[in-house]
């Protein structure tokens, strides 16, 4: 053959492998060490009698709790695993997350996988499926004062992974994550930085284990959001100490924490492997290593777990029904209630702010000019920087109002809960009351008629229909992009023209919080009661952070009413304010709940004990799977 | 030759600073990169801060040579979902996406070529019709719906390989099946055309009246001299595995730079999205400059043009 054509070949052969070779990528972040046994944890001491911390969802006035008698827990006896009883769980996920180490940089939603997949702990813990607030990294704590402090003591010889490199957990540590995460950090970007500034003042150490942090207000999310696991905000804390040797940068991919698996490997995109920590002080798990890997096509998912590839997965309910079918275990413990939801975002009509009573200047979102948008200040009369002006029957406000109610109209629950949820969803009509709860009124319930969808829309002025931009994240574990897809279709049946942006949540977060969202979009909710009032705390001027784009009078009036109903335990006016605060929404119209998707996980039942008896996930925001550590391989 | 290499070096450069200036201004153009930073701690005092510290206060032109200058350091900035230098996130995913697309080009290669010139020799033969067949399927079908069909056939009901990531050699096979048959269908019609058309020319009538043996004429004199464009070919398609197989990667798992450009693009990462597209295209013009100097290599008549 000739030369020179051999020489190509030659050449074209020598340039892929020297990419290959010469371009070698070092393991994704410093693994810790390998560990070495860890110290023997101290018996626990005695504590009084626990308070249970009042549950539930933000906004609810909160008991502090005060902390459950900690049983004397012998330390676990060092135990050497032979080789081959090493077991290893793999998980198939659509994300394994990113390495971030670090406080500051707990950016929803990538900021909890350190927590879920078992490398970090947080003070204090919600205990899955009851009431109680446990104590993880912090023993015991209490209020001081007139509610001045909330001074949390930390628990002794909790190690650091790295084989004893990082020393134990202490105030110091306690202290920089809180202050780190925003209590003491302008530079925040977690998502509760702005909560937890508002809330706390810097944090300080008291002694070595007593970590205090001065509160500056009480807020009604103090307990859900602050301090416990099952949010999607809680914090892991971190080593000052890594922080300090590591630097700021370095810091936040180095891989320390405390919990029962000390991560080996992570690389974003591609897999997470974690060791499971000998005679770690809180919990032994029964698999030596913990194997995820990110799936990002369904399909492919299915396949895995159909040979056996993976173990455990997550993935959308329809698929999780054909796995059932096909005897695979079903895990419903991530909790049921995660209402699907439209916004109709851009109705921003508060001008005082609710608390201060200051004037609010119009968002920059709002735009009347959109069709599902009101003005209740276009009249003679009306003052747009005066709220008493506030006009519901506007022609403005009239019109756009039609116009939700044809877009809520025109949206088939049934079909959505029986197709794309497999029928092991539930129905959703009214925010905050689901459908089964004994509060909730028929006269909640959304009618499905798309011919009167389309008067409505003729009698506000667009019997044509007209072009509507509709946003929804196809990336997000909770919400469903096949439910998103299908309402947008049947929006198409009644005449609108919708133009679908699927972008990730992360792009879009930052016109939430900057109030310049305002086409509807597509979001879920978590709510399973009815004392639950986030969206009144959303939709109000007082709120800073995240908003779904709408403010509106007069709910944070309900909100109040509500709080004060819980707190003296008078379940009539609960019910009574309830009724008041669902009658209203139902005639504002500007959300559509549609379904309660359940979040499942699937687990094939010859290699793990998956099913929802064996393996209680924490009801995590996210809906990232968890608590990993307590399964247990099959018999 | 010299001065061939030179010219086309000279292009390159060109392209790729053009390439730069395009990537640094789209991206510039979704709005202003601040946007993502947001947080709830937002305030208008971080925001100008922000600015000061992203350049945003000096005029786009002077934005823009910075920008160049740090890229042409490596230096893309950091990465706003991961906290870590952009660079060392695409460095990570290179060598995945190299070997997947190394082994999916000489599969293409070694089936597609040799396939072409059977088909082309044996006209009319069960030879001619399966390559004529295989080209057709394999340029037809969706490689996204091929990748699915393969794990369902050899991972679901067979269970002979696994479905998707990156491991060991049994996870090469299924996707690079899928990259290659598409590439492979057109070497094979690129070659059988090329032989078609070189059969017939007079050089090879030649060495067949002169005796020279069945095998050698095809091979040595016909294939030889047929190579060139599917040799072209070949090089675009390398390019073009190299610069990451965005359905391939999904489907199977496979952690390459083809799926981090999704991602950044999906979460508005800007350092990552300007630093993979421009590593992409610079992958891309230097496999390109490679293949036209080969190409002059081979053919005297390209460098004396």
């Amino acid at each position: 053959m000739n030369k020179k054509l051999v020489l190509t070949m030659l050449g074209m052969f020598s340039m892929v492998a020297m990419f290959a070779i010469a371009c070698s990528s070092s393991d994704e972040e410093t693994a810790a060490p390998a560990a070495a046994p860890a110290a023997a944890a101290a018996p626990a001491e005695a504590a009084a009698t626990a308070v249970p911390g009042k549950r539930g969802k933000q906004g609810v006035n909160q008991t502090p709790p005060t902390p459950k008698p900690a049983a004397a827990a012998p330390a676990p006896a060092a135990k050497e695993v032979p080789e081959a009883e090493k077991l290893t769980l793999t998980v198939g996920m659509k994300s394994v997350g990113v390495p971030l180490f670090r406080g500051q940089e707990g950016a929803y939603p990538r900021n909890r996988t350190h927590w879920t997949l078992g490398v970090g702990e947080t003070l204090t813990y919600w205990e899955p499926g009851t009431e109680t607030v446990t104590g993880m990294i912090a023993e015991t704590w209490e209020f001081t004062g007139d509610m001045e402090e909330f001074v949390f003591h930390i628990r002794k010889n909790v190690p650091f992974h790295g084989g004893g490199k990082w020393g134990n957990v202490s105030a110091e540590d306690a202290v920089y994550t809180y202050n780190d995460v925003g209590a003491d950090n302008p530079n925040t970007k977690h998502d509760n930085g702005t909560e937890v500034s508002q809330t706390y003042e810097k944090w300080v150490v008291r002694d070595e284990y007593t970590a205090v942090a001065p509160i500056k207000t009480i807020r009604q999310t103090w307990g859900e959001w602050d301090i416990n696991r099952e949010n999607s905000s809680a914090n892991a804390i971190f080593s000052k100490k890594v922080f300090d040797e590591m630097g700021p940068e370095k810091s936040i991919t180095t891989m320390v924490g405390t919990g029962p698996y000390e991560a080996e490997k992570w690389k974003s995109g591609e897999e997470f492997i974690a060791h499971s920590v000998p005679n770690h002080w809180r919990i032994q798990p029964n698999f030596h290593t913990l194997h995820a890997i990110e799936v990002p096509e369904e399909t492919t998912l299915l396949a895995m777990v159909r040979n056996g590839q993976v173990d455990i997965a997550e993935m959308s309910v329809k698929n999780i029904g054909l796995l059932a079918g096909e005897g695979f275990d079903v895990n419903d413990s991530l909790g049921m209630a995660w209402t699907q939801v439209i916004f109709y975002a851009g109705n921003y009509w508060e001008r005082k702010h609710n608390e201060t009573g200051e004037v609010v200047p119009v968002q920059p979102g709002f735009n009347p000019e959109q069709p599902w948008v009101g003005d209740p200040y276009d009249y003679a009369g009306g003052d747009p920087a005066d709220q008493s002006t506030y006009n519901f029957e506007t022609e403005s406000m009239q019109n756009a109002l039609k116009v939700r109610q044809a877009l809520n109209m025109a949206i088939d629950r049934d079909s959505l809960n029986e197709v794309i949820f497999a029928g092991l969803g539930k129905r959703a009509d009214m925010m905050g009351v689901p459908n089964d709860n004994p509060v909730f009124k028929d006269r909640w319930i959304n009618e499905y008629n798309p011919e009167k969808a389309k008067e409505l829309l003729a009698a506000a002025g667009y019997p044509d229909g007209f072009t509507m931009p509709y946003f929804f994240p196809p990336d997000f574990g909770l919400v469903s992009p096949e439910a998103a897809e299908a309402v947008a279709n049947m929006w198409e049946n009644i005449g609108i023209d919708v133009e679908i942006e699927r972008t990730a949540y992360t792009t879009r977060r930052p016109t939430m919080i900057k109030r310049e969202i305002n086409l509807p979009w597509y979001w879920m909710s978590g709510i399973d009661e009815v004392d639950y009032d986030a969206e009144q705390t959303w939709l109000a001027t007082a709120h800073v952070g995240w908003q779904p784009g709408m403010q509106v009078p007069g709910l944070w009036q309900f909100r109040e009413a509500l709080h004060d109903a819980v707190d003296s335990g008078d379940r009539a006016e609960v019910e009574k304010i309830v009724d008041e605060r669902s009658d209203f929404l139902q005639e504002i119209m500007i959300m559509s709940p549609l379904a309660d998707m359940p979040k499942l996980a699937v687990a094939n039942p010859d290699t793990v004990k998956g099913d929802s008896k064996n393996w209680i996930m924490y009801t995590e925001h996210s809906g990232q799977l968890n608590n990993f550590e307590t399964i247990s391989p099959a018999d | 030759m010299l001065l061939f290499i030179a010219r086309r070096g000279l292009y390159t450069i060109f392209s790729l600073i053009a390439a730069t200036a395009i990537v640094f201004f789209l991206s510039r153009a979704q709005g202003d990169p601040r946007n993502v930073l947001i947080t709830g701690y937002f305030s208008q005092e971080i925001w100008d801060a922000w600015g000061v510290e992203m350049g945003l206060n000096k005029p786009l032109i002077v934005q823009y040579l910075i920008w160049l200058k740090n890229a042409l350091l490596g230096d893309f900035g950091t990465s706003i979902n991961a906290a870590r230098p952009a660079w060392d996130l695409i460095q990570d995913r290179i060598p995945a996406t190299l070997q997947l697309a190394g082994v999916s080009w000489a599969l293409s290669f070694l089936v597609g070529i040799p396939l072409g010139v059977v088909s082309a020799v044996n006209r009319a033969s069960f030879w001619d019709y399966f390559a004529r067949i295989f080209a057709l399927v394999g340029q037809a079908l969706p490689p996204f719906w091929l990748g699915l069909m393969l794990i369902l056939l050899f991972s679901v009901q067979l269970d002979l390989l696994p479905a998707g990531t990156r491991g060991g050699p049994a996870n090469y096979v299924l996707p690079c099946i899928t990259l290659a048959w598409t590439a492979a269908s057109g070497n094979v019609r690129l070659m059988r055309s090329s032989m078609l058309e070189v059969l017939d020319s007079e050089f090879v009538k030649l060495a067949k009246v002169k005796g020279a043996a069945h095998n050698r004429v095809v091979w040595k004199h016909a294939a030889r001299n047929a190579m060139i464009a599917p040799l072209t070919y070949s090089g675009l398609i390398l390019a073009a595995f190299m610069a990451g197989t965005v359905v391939t990667e999904t489907v199977f798992a496979w952690p390459g730079i083809g799926r981090l450009a999704v991602d950044s693009v999906m979460q508005t990462d800007f350092p990552v999205m300007t630093g993979v597209v421009l590593v992409l295209t610079a992958i891309y013009l230097l496999v390109a400059l490679a293949i036209d100097i080969l190409y002059a290599f081979v053919d005297p008549r390209i460098r004396i043009s």
